[in-house]
């Protein structure tokens, strides 16, 4: 699986950087490195740019960029790492009342 | 004391400033030196190295900023700068700075810095943002693991520069091998082979990690690296030798060479960043995802963008007609009390003439547009401060993409509405060649500041009612040629071009009052310097050839310029422009605040009302036609001066130059005939 077809706010662990050249080299030096984790943030309106959270930081790659990034999906569902809950993107859902994440619960 | 000593005082530290795109480096270096280097939140504004100095204590201390890379194996031209710099010019000390919000990947840096043998120390900044968010990072037990001092700073509000400062000449002169980074069993074992057949090199010096560096580079395949080494050494077996090193490993890895080493330096950097670093368990979402939610929402985004552009085009045109009409009534003034002075020390006809006529007139209504381009430069402050420029290259890359052009070629064309010569500039942060020329060849068709006043002028003439709707027409117009443009030169100078558009979208930054008011102030500053030098130049120049030769009426049939301008007027006779606007768009060429100055000396609009003067020279129609040419054709000299720069060729100058003439003339041409023919005038 690559990159371009997670859902928005889904988990993924990287792979490996297919192609060559300078956007595979770029890649790696913005830390698209093996067992990374990423998660995709929101495509931009007109299927633009991808936007993901890798280690933290805030990066957009064009959907032919991203198909370049294999990826193993995963669930997320230990608290571990200090690495983000994945409903903080909710904010307009939470804002609303509408969603509760279970994971609020089980600990 | 030694005599070695004190030559060592006297001397300059010279003091690299380096890191990631975006992590505060230009702040650092402002914070140190007192310079006020233009910083933007988004990455690519420091696009060529800029040197500053400072005293600490009583040591002189030279400092660098370099443009921010993310490795040490460069790909865009910016990054190849500062690659360069660290490791050919060699400073006494690096000044690494790190966006304490992302620490590791500052530390997959620094994995690289630790091997380039100079003494660094770590500028851990934006400490107030990673304390907000309740993030303790142990800078005493991350100074120990990478064997370099670490000061926290923000250097907004240059918490910890004094630290720094210190640091800084004292690591300069310290004695300094750091603890090496390890790549792993099989690595290790690779790098030490090839360090032994690299080190017999008769030109290779080992400081402490040099050798492991440019093995580690060669395993990775670095091309330049490559031709340093092997076009140095005589050993016409090494390159082979290596090369077999290298297959062994990637075998036994499963994996190249560059992504092996890539992958070390990332755990290595990962190890570090989560020994020092304990986050809160309940991170709450940050602010810039919450604001994300919205500013970039799949429908809300573009609209928002949208919205936002729509209010600072308003503004500034908006805001901007009251100060402009007080310049104007100033210089009004002005130039009376200057008439009256004149009179009354019985000063000769023509010095009377060049002060009223050439000076005043001249400067005096370039000056006018200050007001317009310093709010407008005052919002592009606001949209760089505080992280939106990113943003809106991610929501508009798509639209740019299918015209051609990359998302970040957006910022430059951005900055192309204040002023080409930035813009042209700033298209360094697009790492292919071809992109990068694209977007110079558009640029000049970008509606430029500097071009404002003519259209302002023509259109409150002539189409007074409409001047709003005209304005917004050349602003399409303009967009139009350059989309058009780009479509064309990219089927048939540059097919089956795409490149990759990989940027980072940096934390929001409530922007500080201080720093946007310094940015509109330098690059209005810039404006009035213009005004100053080029434009007053231009003036005087023109004000000569229209007097000259001597007792001939002002700018009449008997005039220099008269004679120029009839030489060239058949050039511009197809569009309806007479003498005066071939004298007008021929020292255009200068700056296009010229054209104005031309007009309205020229036309004589000094003595009657502009208005009338205008209508001498221009019916609407042929005015229309004159603005579209204005539009189109060469902004001005610098910007030329700025593409054969850039480009470091004289044939994409050229055709700079000669696209937008063409161009101009067949389209200013076309709509007056069009016009013509369907009864317009």
């Amino acid at each position: 699986m690559t990159l371009d077809e997670l859902n928005d706010l889904q988990f993924a662990k990287i792979h490996r950087i297919l192609g060559g050249g300078n956007i595979r080299a770029r890649l790696m030096d913005m830390g698209f490195v093996h067992g990374e984790v990423i998660e995709v943030i929101r495509r931009a309106p007109l299927s633009g740019p991808i936007e993901v959270r890798i280690k933290g930081t805030l990066i957009s790659l064009r959907p032919e960029e991203a198909r370049l990034v294999e990826v193993f999906p995963i669930r997320w569902r230990h608290r571990g790492g200090g690495r983000h809950n994945h409903h903080e993107h909710r904010f307009l859902h939470r804002m609303l009342g509408f969603f509760r994440d279970d994971r609020d619960n089980d600990k | 004391m030694t005599e070695i000593t004190i030559n060592k005082e006297v001397k300059a530290i010279r003091a690299a400033i380096a890191g990631n795109p975006n992590s505060g480096k230009t702040s650092v270096f402002n914070a140190i030196t007192g310079m006020r280097q233009h910083i933007g939140n988004w990455a690519g504004v420091t696009v060529e190295k800029v040197v500053g100095s400072a005293m600490i204590g009583d040591r002189k201390i030279e400092m660098i900023d370099l443009p921010g890379t993310y490795s040490l194996s460069p790909y865009s031209p910016d990054e190849k700068v500062a690659r360069d710099f660290l490791l050919f010019e060699r400073p006494d000390v690096v000044c690494v700075v790190i966006d304490g919000l992302s620490l590791e990947r500052g530390l997959f840096f620094v994995a690289q810095i630790v091997e380039l043998d100079i003494p660094f120390v770590v500028a851990l900044n934006m400490m107030d943002m990673v304390e907000s968010r309740g993030i303790a990072i142990d800078t005493e037990k991350l100074s120990v693991l990478i064997g370099a001092p670490v000061v926290k700073t923000v250097a907004r509000t240059s918490r910890g520069l004094e630290e720094l400062k210190a640091k800084l000449v004292e690591t300069a002169s310290a004695e300094y091998c750091p603890p090496p980074l390890r790549y792993g069993r099989e690595t290790e074992k690779a790098i030490v082979e090839v360090m032994n057949r690299v080190s017999t090199a008769p030109d290779f010096v080992e400081r402490c990690h040099t050798g492991r560096f440019i093995s580690a580079m060669l395993l990775a395949g670095d091309s330049e690296v490559k031709d340093l080494v092997f076009k140095a050494s005589r050993d016409k077996g090494l390159e082979e030798e290596i090369d077999r090193i290298r297959k062994k490993l990637e075998l036994r890895a499963g994996l190249d060479g560059e992504a092996i080493i890539s992958n070390a330096r990332h755990g290595w950097a990962s190890g570090v960043y989560h020994e020092v670093v304990a986050k809160p368990t309940h991170e709450r979402p940050t602010a810039t995802d919450r604001i994300d939610n919205y500013l970039l929402h799949r429908y809300l985004g573009l609209p928002i963008f949208a919205l936002a552009m729509f209010f600072i085009f308003m503004l500034t045109f908006g805001l901007g007609k009251y100060p402009a009409e007080w310049i104007d009534l100033f210089f009004g003034v002005f130039g009376q009390a200057i008439g009256g002075a004149l009179a009354a020390v019985n000063a000769p006809e023509i010095l009377n003439s060049l002060i009223l006529d050439g000076i005043i007139e001249g400067v005096g209504g370039v000056l006018v547009f200050l007001p317009n381009i310093a709010i407008l430069f005052f919002f592009v402050a606001i949209l760089e401060d505080s992280g939106y420029m990113a943003r809106a290259a991610f929501l508009v890359d798509n639209i740019m993409h299918r015209m051609g052009l990359h998302g970040k070629s957006f910022i430059p064309i951005i900055l192309g509405f204040g002023c080409t010569v930035p813009a042209v500039m700033a298209t360094r942060t697009l790492e292919n060649r071809e992109d990068r020329l694209l977007t110079i060849l558009i640029l000049p068709f970008v509606l430029c500041s500097a071009r404002i006043p003519v259209f302002v002028l023509l259109s409150s003439v002539f189409f007074a009612k409409n001047a709003g709707l005209v304005m917004f027409s050349m602003y399409l117009l303009s967009i139009l040629v350059a989309i058009l443009t780009a479509k064309l030169l990219k089927l048939a100078i540059f097919p089956g071009l795409t490149t990759p558009f990989v940027m980072e979208l940096p934390p929001y930054h409530v922007p500080s009052l201080r720093g946007i008011l310094l940015h509109t102030w330098e690059r209005s500053w810039a404006f009035i310097r213009k005004a100053g030098t080029i434009i007053l130049v231009g003036s005087i120049i023109i004000w000569a050839l229209g007097s000259m030769p001597p007792g001939v009426e002002y700018a009449g049939e008997g005039s220099w310029a008269a004679s120029i301008g009839k030489f060239i007027e058949p050039i511009v006779k197809p569009f309806g422009s007479n003498w005066i606007g071939a004298v007008a768009l021929l020292f255009g060429f200068a700056a296009k605040e010229i054209v104005v100055a031309t007009l309205t000396v020229l036309s004589g609009a000094g003595g009657e009302s502009v208005d009338l003067s205008m209508r001498a020279v221009f019916s609407p129609l042929s005015a229309y036609a004159f603005m579209v040419f204005t539009l189109i054709y060469t902004p001005c000299v610098a910007t030329v001066a700025v593409i054969r720069k850039e480009t470091q060729s004289w044939k994409w100058t050229a055709t700079s130059v000669g696209l937008g003439l063409s161009i101009a003339w067949i389209l200013a041409t076309l709509i007056y005939r069009v016009g013509l023919l369907i009864g317009l005038s």
